[in-house]
């Protein structure tokens, strides 16, 4: 008996198929963006070639070339690691600062919580897309303002995640004994509570990635997230609108991508939701 | 060293209704160290909110509690915050009192760590101390509390409260919820643990034939307020009032003490607290109440030694 081998959440996220397939597509995603991070990649992403315009998928250019004989391919896997530096760096703040407010506010309780609610609220009532592009609007173009504005609009989503558990985990004993034993509140919050509310957080933080590649992709295709001619998926599809008609591998790569990643992480989300809860578990 | 109780109430605002409930109504007693006083009552009769309020973690609206001739509330603000309390409690669900996702042993270790009862590198063997005294293998040291029973886990947070070197252990229901098989395992435990560390128990339940196997005094509760108090043997053999009288007609073996063939077991429901009745608070249910029982608030009284009744019908 004194060898109990116990399946830790790890172990039940790759019994489960979504989960495998997802992480697996992220995956190669990642591997795409740190090519292009490092600059492998087959054609320089800016590097215009008139003779090549507007070529088919070959063997020279994989995805084909754009109306300046810009290399898709390249383009795509620049767009992807711009999309996911931006989506990664937004869920981040988001999640801590909403997990911070969210903690504090539900285990507090009272005026601050009240406030942490209002705020959320408020934020809330905006549409999404919307509030990103006034605050895009404000502060400018650059990767970090676009970042900043996606981290404004989920970080509301987060402080909900994080708020609802602590209602309840801070009524536990366990919390309560922490309590008598006179730990201070930092160790009672991290040590005790925060373990307790993580999983629903980190199922948001897979969800939330794929909808900030959306995000990123319409703020772009709007014109208000990358500026021509760096690349990103967003407004790759934008550009390539007038030339879908005779010119389908122009549309065709980048949205194609788009939807990988989107549904790469929510099956990652998916087989986190599954691990996660003991309750889903299929033995 | 003394628990020293006096004239506490407690209430809390009601959830939906504005009156509020009176979960205690004026609780008075002193426990001297050493002893184990048993708290008996019925569910809802505030056991566990006095429970609470004595290890700090809810403060009297009005009223006394100190330990050691030291306020445990100074103007309501709890002064075992950030100090270490030589006043633990053992709750009721052994499910709910570990954190499910820290390892038994790690729990312990905080405790002494957190405090510095040890140096660092005698925590360990401390925690396979501790372990071993409350009957838990070494072995079992990394396991998590849902690979345990229910009764090791209720021993493992008896652990946890002595790993902080408590005086005094405030005890709710701590097997009520524990299978009747391992329930006389964890109350010889309990008795054990109390000889050989010489703590001093607060041992609640709504069962009287589960305290007087520990218990060197006896307080009967009846919404929010003492109603008898007495040595074990004296409430017993010789009880003296209705409620506690209709307590031992309800325990299984209770032909065995003085004339309980006679008392009435309990009819009518237990009245709403935060709808309290006048006078005393028994006298709906009572069988000898007489008018003015519905007039005349009681509070208890001497009757003989350390035995005390709230209820004027008794002489
Ligand atoms: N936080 C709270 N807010 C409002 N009312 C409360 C609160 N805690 C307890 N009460 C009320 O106070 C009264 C006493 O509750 P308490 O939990 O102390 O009873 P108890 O004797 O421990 O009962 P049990 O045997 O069921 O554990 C009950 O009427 C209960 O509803
Ligand atoms: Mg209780």
């Amino acid at each position: 008996m004194s060898t109990v081998k116990e399946k830790n959440w790890v172990n039940y996220y790759f019994q489960s198929v979504s989960g495998i397939v997802g992480a697996v597509l992220i995956l190669l995603v990642l591997i795409a963006s740190l090519a292009s991070a490092f600059g492998i990649l087959p054609h320089d992403p800016l590097e215009q070639n008139p003779v090549d315009a507007l070529k088919g998928p070959s063997g020279t250019y994989w995805f084909g070339t754009d109306q300046f004989g810009r290399d898709i391919f390249s383009r795509c896997l620049d767009g992807v690691r711009r999309s996911m530096t931006v989506s990664i760096t937004a869920v981040t703040i988001a999640t801590l600062v909403g997990v911070f407010l969210g903690v504090v506010g539900g285990y507090f309780g009272k005026a601050l919580d009240s406030l942490v609610v209002r705020l959320s609220d408020v934020i809330f009532a905006f549409p999404a897309i919307l509030l990103a592009l006034a605050i895009v609007n404000s502060l400018g173009n650059s990767w970090i303002d676009t970042s900043l504005a996606i981290a404004v609009v989920y970080t509301p989503i987060f402080i909900r995640v994080a708020r609802g558990p602590v209602l309840s985990v801070k009524e536990m004993d366990y919390v309560k004994a922490v309590r008598i034993l006179g730990f201070s509140t930092p160790r009672a919050i991290f040590s005790h509570v925060l373990p307790n509310v993580l999983p629903p957080i980190l199922i948001q933080v897979a969800l939330s990635l794929s909808w900030a590649i959306l995000t990123e992709s319409g703020l772009s295709f709007l014109g208000l997230g990358t500026q021509p001619p760096d690349a990103s998926l967003g407004l790759m599809v934008s550009e390539a609108q007038p030339l879908a008609a005779f010119a389908w591998w122009s549309l065709a790569f980048p949205s194609i991508l788009i939807t990988v990643i989107v549904i790469g992480l929510n099956l990652v989300g998916d087989g986190l939701r599954d691990a996660l809860d003991p309750a889903r578990r299929s033995s | 060293m003394t628990l020293l109780i006096s004239e506490v109430k407690k209430q809390y605002k009601g959830r939906l209704s504005k009156t509020p409930i009176n979960a205690l109504n004026g609780i008075d007693f002193t426990l001297e160290s050493g002893k184990t006083l048993g708290i008996v009552g019925e569910s809802g009769c505030g056991k566990s909110t006095l429970a609470r309020m004595i290890v700090g973690l809810e403060s009297p609206t009005s009223g006394q509690v100190s330990w050691n001739g030291e306020g445990i509330f100074d103007k309501t603000k709890n002064i075992f915050k950030k100090k270490h309390s030589r006043i633990q409690l053992v709750f009721q669900d052994p499910y709910s009192s570990l954190n499910p996702r820290q390892r038994i042993g790690d729990a312990i270790a905080e405790v002494v760590s957190v405090h510095n009862l040890r140096p660092q590198k005698e925590i360990e063997g401390r925690v396979l101390e501790l372990l071993g005294e409350v009957g838990i293998a070494a072995d079992m040291r990394n396991r998590y509390p849902h690979q345990l029973s229910g009764g090791q886990r209720q021993r493992v947070s008896i652990a946890r409260a002595l790993a902080s070197e408590p005086q005094l252990l405030v005890l709710d229901e701590p097997v009520s919820a524990l299978d009747v098989s391992v329930r006389a395992e964890v109350m010889n435990l309990l008795i054990d643990l109390r000889e050989k560390l010489g703590l001093t128990y607060i041992f609640i339940s709504h069962d009287l034939s589960m305290i007087r196997h520990i218990s060197d005094e006896i307080a009967v509760m009846y919404l929010g307020k003492i109603v008898e108090y007495g040595t074990w043997d004296e409430v017993l053999e010789n009880p003296l009032h209705q409620y506690t009288k209709a307590l031992i007609a309800a325990m299984p073996d209770h032909t065995t003490f003085g004339n309980s063939r006679e008392y009435k077991l309990l009819s009518g429901e237990v009245p709403n607290p935060a709808n309290m009745p006048t006078g005393c608070a028994f006298h709906m249910r009572c069988s000898i109440a007489t008018p003015s029982c519905s007039e005349n608030i009681q509070s208890l009284r001497d009757i003989s030694g350390r035995h005390s009744v709230a209820c004027q019908e008794v002489r």
